[in-house]
């Protein structure tokens, strides 16, 4: 019997090391590439961007595209191709689910807890910064075409 | 087999043993699940991101009045990394999916050579020049057919399962993360390497285009998560 839950505190010793180890990887991932290219930047001379950043002249080509009808027709049939594309998981996905043995009844599992590791903070902290991020794209995407639109035309 | 550990209530972890018999899905959940998703998709347009951001709010309100009516509601943090992974991919699949299939329009150049010129160079500079047209960055346009085919619409797909408790959704949420934690990988790298036609050639430069893209995140905030997680509620 102590054998059994020495076991299963190694388990969640282990798991708790392996999950930190992933957070910390996370954040260690971005911090490090930043920083790289924050130092490629002022290596080369590329300035950080801030007032300094330039663009190469003479590279934008034709934008005429292909009139209002084929330009209607092609955005059209992108959408058509992302709703197939969209589709196709949809139908493929739910039939790929992974058995996992016998498994207790719906009964039982609502009564365990929804973590195998509590780790209330970093879940705080997780689900903060995936607020925080939903935001930042919602926003940074709202902003994008309306100013390469007043910067640069249509 | 790790056990479960009971620890103090929270509606934000879910860190409480659920109360409730049944593992079905009550009206007003759907309801709100569809208001969630309706947020998610005008977000991923990009430019009613606002108003998607309201609908979103809306969708999170309706679900905390699920709650209070006695349905069985998830916790937050699941709505939270499904929402988050929907909008993430849906924004990502859209704007790939115009370079890919629609470059050759007047509002996909308009729209990817100013992103080009502001942001990333590799959308600007030799546009169009390649077999595969749009970007005229090959390693680029690699990771955009792998992610325009794969990664996002089946991410998109695994959040919406993950989010409505379905085990195929957990098992897809998983394995998208980690396909697109080695994504960030490759295309990081790829664009590091390119540095000088790429973030070395817009008007904002690193901090412009970290500034832009550091919001892409999902699968560094949600793996940990979802290793601590107990993989038994999601049986639907």
């Amino acid at each position: 019997m102590n054998t059994s839950l020495d076991n299963v505190a190694v388990d969640l010793r282990r798991r708790r090391n392996a999950v930190n180890a992933l957070a910390a990887f996370g954040l260690l991932f971005f911090v490090g590439w930043i920083s790289v290219n924050v130092i490629q930047a002022l290596v080369q001379g590329h300035g950080l961007g801030i007032g300094d950043g330039h663009v190469r002249p003479g590279q934008v080509g034709d934008q005429s595209g292909h009139g209002w009808l084929g330009d209607t027709g092609l955005l059209a049939a992108t959408i058509a191709v992302d709703a197939l594309l969209v589709g196709a998981w949809v139908w493929l996905a739910p039939r790929l689910r992974i058995e996992g043995g016998k498994e207790p009844s719906p009964e039982k599992v609502a009564q365990e807890d929804w973590y195998v590791l509590p780790i209330p903070n970093l879940t705080r902290i997780l689900v903060g910064v995936g607020i925080a991020c939903a935001v930042g794209v919602s926003v940074c995407g709202a902003v994008l075409f309306p100013v390469i639109l007043i910067r640069y035309g249509w | 087999m790790v056990s479960a550990v009971s620890i103090s209530v929270s509606p934000v972890t879910g860190t409480f043993p659920s109360t409730l018999p049944t593992n079905s899905e009550g009206p007003l959940v759907r309801q709100a699940d569809r208001v969630l998703l309706v947020g998610c998709l005008l977000v991923g347009t990009q430019l009613l991101g606002p108003i998607g951001l309201v609908i979103l709010i809306v969708g999170v309100y309706l679900l905390k009045r699920a709650k209070d009516a006695g349905e069985d509601v998830r916790p937050l943090a699941v709505t939270v990394f499904g929402v988050f992974s929907i909008v993430d991919a849906a924004t990502n699949f859209l704007g790939w999916s115009i370079d890919t299939f629609a470059h050759d329009t007047h509002l996909g150049q308009v729209f990817m050579n100013g992103f080009g010129r502001l942001i990333d160079g590799g959308y600007y500079i030799h546009y169009n020049d390649l077999l595969l047209g749009g970007t005229g960055v090959a390693g680029e346009k690699s990771w955009q057919i792998f992610c325009v085919f794969g990664v996002f619409p089946l991410r998109i797909v695994a959040a919406w399962g993950f989010m409505k408790m379905k085990r195929w959704g957990f098992d897809m949420m998983l394995i998208t993360c980690w396909m697109y934690a080695v994504f960030w990988f490759g295309y990081i790298l790829n664009i590091s390497v390119d540095f000088e036609n790429r973030m070395g050639a817009t008007v904002f430069g690193v901090v412009g285009w970290w500034v832009f893209d550091v919001w892409y995140i999902t699968p560094f905030v949600i793996l940990p998560w979802m290793y601590a997680v107990n993989r038994r509620k999601w049986n639907r």
